[in-house]
């Protein structure tokens, strides 16, 4: 079993699976970290953009006159000066609009001058003509054959990825999941059940804003400082709009204040870059304000999904039929990866012989939907651990029991044909999730009569981006001290400790001798991304890598310094040994010995691509969609307020399998903070977008969780062990957050019978359902086919 | 038009002509190069920017810094005492309260002020001093936790000294 594998495995670590602290917080509690927004650079120049007020307009005229004149002004461009699009799934975006708008806050013109005021004045000073054009904003409707056009020529776009793209319609992108036979799977089934979902904007919210810094040399090399989760997206994406060698854009990474996914591809920086073009050789800043941050940087994409499930009497999935639509608004951005990676994960980790789903992505006049930490997950799970318990009562059957029935066991697959044989901790997590809330027994009542208390569960699974790629250089001193050179971020989730942990634990040296290089795409390698909950895995797997080829270099070199062949030596702790004998060399013996006396330094190189199959376009199917499978379970319970539906969650327990926990304390750490998050997309949050424009872009209108809106939280580690991960591990990051919010909606109904299906759960909705459970009804609104 | 500012910032006399619509952010940032406060909103909403004036805790975002004048200015470089760690920001490596950081700084600008005023407060008190400081990484209860910790830490202290 798993579990025994990891037993035998503990306890022997040194640094593996200990809480060491972060060596990064030294420097970020006494101000000297510098984030994208601290840092400067000589001469540097300060944009500002101006951006459309409409959501769908033809831009008849752009007069950028009175801009260039004012005086402080180095350059105002517009889409005529950037003929370039951009895009990580679809290459369907300008770096400024260019002949019409399809989002309110799009870019229209920028401005680059001596100080932020000036660039503030000029942008002032730019008149545009607009003719505005019929609009869509609801995805259903966007569907519709007689729906506004807001692309009109997608088959002109270069398009990325296993999904279907329809030409003269706002769908960008379709995944297909087929499996079974769904038909026979509902004439089958005892009862089917269809239910519709939906889920909200939300808006990821870093509290650094997005930033960078461009500049342009005299050869046409770019260089680009930036607060970004993934450097490599950035070196490819303008390197190819650009039509210039990835060898010319050099992003130089800085601190990143909060990424949640916003900062893994290009935003903000085209149109600095495109500034830096035209101001000689003077490097341009641009970060944007907070109200840009929610009208013109991504957000979580909002969700309708309609989910079909047919069961037997005991709870038994047969079939599961899926549509699930994502409205992306004015250009695809991550859309049709975060539609397909949903719709990938959206029965659930649940064993379903039978399966059809349709996951589109459409294009409507709204701002733009993009990653955010789950990438797709969150919105699936919500659906269908939201009807799980739905189901459930309808069958008058326990939610845990009716989980039980359907959960993975290792040998299962899933949706998308793939057999679970390793790491499989789904039903770990629920056991663990209910002996660690007591879940038997009851939640303890409020002492007054209007608040009630109820107690819900939510399991998951979460895929990541499988196939991608982690590279890393570990270049070890003659001191035998190393640095590592890889391009994962630290973007708050504890990876460079995590990383130095794993890389002292391989090469047996003290974990004070690691240190990691920060990442610079000139001397760094190639990593996909920080995100996908991909990094410990990947780069983990990369260093060991790396690892195991730095100590055969020095076996190497060690081999003709003891007078033996190099199968006779051994690395161990810092030295190279005879094998069965006392005789050792130092790091410092070999290098010198081996290079002379003033030394060198020597690199082990180690690349890391997990095992994949190509999804069938038409089915979905593939034996291999994700690297692995993270599980979890969380139990909430909450208090109700039955006069003013207003809500609290008093406690959470999360228990999750991400494999072996490399550092229990940031891994306690990324729950923590995962389940707060989820806590605010279920109960505070949401942007809201009234024809197109976005009515409540701060911190004083669109309410983030503060340290009044807190549960208790209770972490708990199922340590399964994957045996394709660093030390048995997987990942986390992700996972955190989704099953918080069915958690509670399924809560809320154990309280009171209510059960709210669209996100977020507010009071009004809350005191609505309950008025109408006392006219009709406790579960009225579903459908009930072949009922016998 | 600039207007002569004098004022005590982080222990150091200074006078400077500042430019009248400068908030005491653009002055810390863009002129004095203190890079530790955080600059996130510019609204007055999010807390990243918080230093203190007078030992009150303000929204450097929000405050002219020529209304600085004749005060004493605390900003995230002053909190060391002695070249060392303030026993907040021990607190905050020790307890994982830190994670991308960006509201770190403000936290702990926050998170002293009560201390100054309130020695032994309860957890209660901790939440609601920080309530205007927002994090989206930790999910708080770790700041709470280090702060509380601080604050034992200090009474323990201060016991001791007597």
């Amino acid at each position: 079993m798993a579990d025994s594998a990891t037993r035998a495995e503990s306890g022997s670590f040194r640094y593996v699976g200990k809480p060491v602290t972060r060596g990064e917080s030294v420097d970020k509690v006494t101000g000297a970290w510098i984030y994208g927004t601290d840092f400067k650079t000589q001469g540097m120049l300060h944009a500002k953009v101006l951006r459309s007020p409409y959501p769908h307009a033809r831009i008849v005229s752009i007069e950028v006159g009175r801009a260039r004149q004012l005086k402080g002004v180095r350059a105002v461009i517009t889409g005529a000066d950037v003929p370039f699009r951009f895009g990580s799934a679809v290459q369907d975006e300008p770096f400024l609009a260019r002949g019409k708008v399809r989002f309110s806050g799009e870019a229209v013109a920028a401005v680059a001058a001596v100080n932020e005021e000036i660039a503030r004045e000029a942008i002032d000073l730019i008149d545009v003509e607009y003719d505005e054009l019929p609009a869509v904003f609801n995805s259903l409707q966007a569907m519709e054959a007689d729906a506004p056009l807001v692309h009109e020529d997608i088959e002109q776009y270069q398009i990325e990825g296993a999904f279907t793209s329809y030409p003269r319609t706002n769908i960008i992108s379709h995944t297909k999941i087929r499996r079974g036979d769904i038909e026979r799977g509902f004439d089958d089934s005892d009862f089917v059940y269809e239910d519709v979902f939906s889920t909200q904007y939300i808006h990821t919210c870093p509290m650094e804003p997005h930033n960078a810094v461009a500049q342009v040399g005299a050869d046409g090399g770019i260089t680009l400082w930036s607060s970004t989760q993934a450097p490599y997206n950035f070196v490819r994406d303008l390197g190819n709009a650009f039509g210039v060698p990835y060898n010319q854009v050099r992003v130089i990474c800085t601190g990143v204040g909060g990424g949640f996914g916003s900062k893994s591809y290009l935003r903000t920086e085209p149109l600095t870059v495109a500034l830096a073009m035209h101001t000689n050789g003077a490097p341009v800043r641009y970060a944007t304000t907070r109200d840009e941050e929610f009208t013109a940087c991504s957000s979580k994409h909002p969700t309708h999904l309609t989910f079909k499930t047919g069961v037997k009497k005991n709870g038994t999935i047969v079939a599961r039929k899926i549509t699930s639509v994502f409205n992306t608004g004015g250009y695809a951005d991550t859309g049709p990866l975060v539609s397909r990676n949903g719709a990938f994960s959206g029965t659930g980790p649940y064993r379903i012989p039978n399966v059809w789903i349709d996951s589109y992505c459409v294009y409507t006049n709204n701002p733009l939907g993009g990653a955010f930490r789950g990438f797709g997950v969150p919105q699936l799970t919500w659906a269908h651990e939201s009807q799980m318990d739905m189901i459930a009562h309808r069958l008058g059957i326990d939610p845990v029991e009716i989980r039980m029935r359907n959960l993975f066991d290792p040998g299962d697959s899933t949706c998308t044909g793939e057999v679970l044989d390793v790491s499989v901790g789904v039903k770990d997590t629920l056991r663990r999730a209910v002996e660690v809330s007591a879940y038997e027994k009851p939640v303890e009542p409020s002492r007054t009569s209007t608040l009630v208390r109820g107690r819900g569960l939510a399991t998951m699974h979460k895929l990541t981006n499988t196939p991608s790629t982690s590279n890393a250089i570990i270049k070890m001193h003659q001191d035998g001290s190393v640095n590592l050179l890889c391009s994962s971020l630290e973007i708050g989730q504890g990876i460079y400790t995590a990383l130095r942990q794993m890389v002292a634990e391989r090469l047996g040296i003290e974990i004070e001798h690691v240190r990691i290089s920060p990442p610079d795409t000139s001397y760094t390698p190639f990593d996909q991304s920080t995100s996908a909950s991909r990094s410990v895995f990947h780069m983990g797997n990369a260093m060991m890598r790396a690892a195991d080829n730095l100590t055969e270099k020095l076996c190497q070199m060690a081999a003709p310094l003891l007078e033996c062949s190099s199968d006779l030596v051994e690395y161990r702790e810092g030295a190279v040994w005879q094998k069965n004998s006392n005789t050792f060399l130092s790091t410092r013996d070999i290098i010198q010995g081996h290079f002379g006396p003033r030394g060198a330094t020597v690199q082990g190189d180690g690349s890391f691509t997990p095992p994949s199959a190509k999804p069938d376009k038409e089915t979905g199917q593939t034996p291999k969609a994700s690297a692995f499978w993270m599980y979890a379970t969380q139990v909430a319970d909450v208090e109700v307020d039955l006069e003013t539906g207003r809500i609290s969650v008093l406690r959470v327990v999360a228990a999750h399998d991400a494999g072996k926990i490399i550092n229990p304390n940031d891994a306690k750490g990324q729950i923590e903070g995962g389940v707060v998050q989820g806590v605010g997309a279920t109960l505070l949050e949401e942007m809201v977008v009234e024809d197109g424009i976005v009515t409540n872009p701060s911190f004083a209108e669109y309410k983030i969780p503060s340290a009044m809106d807190i549960p208790e939280i209770v972490p708990v580690f199922v340590e399964t062990h994957h045996t394709g991960g660093p030390y048995g591990a997987k990942g986390l990051g992700e996972p955190v957050l989704a099953p918080t919010s069915p958690a509670i909606a399924n809560a809320i109904f154990n309280a009171t019978g209510a059960r709210i299906t669209s996100l977020p759960i507010t009071p009004e909705k809350v005191l609505q359902a309950l008025r109408e459970n006392d006219s009709s009804q406790p579960t009225g609104g579903e459908t009930i086919e072949n009922q016998q | 038009m600039t207007q002569l500012l004098t004022l005590t910032l982080n222990g150091d006399e200074l006078e400077l002509e500042v430019p009248a619509n400068w908030t005491l952010l653009q002055l810390l940032k863009d002129e004095l190069e203190l890079i530790g406060t955080k600059d996130g909103c510019r609204q007055g909403t999010c807390g990243s920017c918080t230093v203190l004036v007078d030992g009150i805790p303000i929204r450097a975002c929000l405050q002219l810094a020529i209304r600085c004048v004749g005060k004493r200015v605390t900003t995230i470089e002053g909190l060391k005492v002695d070249g060392k760690l303030h026993h907040l920001q021990q607190a905050f490596i020790d307890a994982g309260a830190v994670q991308c950081g960006y509201c770190t700084p403000g936290m702990l600008m926050m998170a002293s002020a009560l201390l100054d005023e309130n020695p032994s407060p309860t957890a209660m008190q901790v939440r609601e001093a920080l309530a205007g400081n927002l994090c989206r990484c930790t999910g708080y209860n770790r700041i709470i936790d280090a702060v509380l910790a601080a604050a034992n830490d200090s009474l323990n202290i201060s016991e001791a000294s007597v």
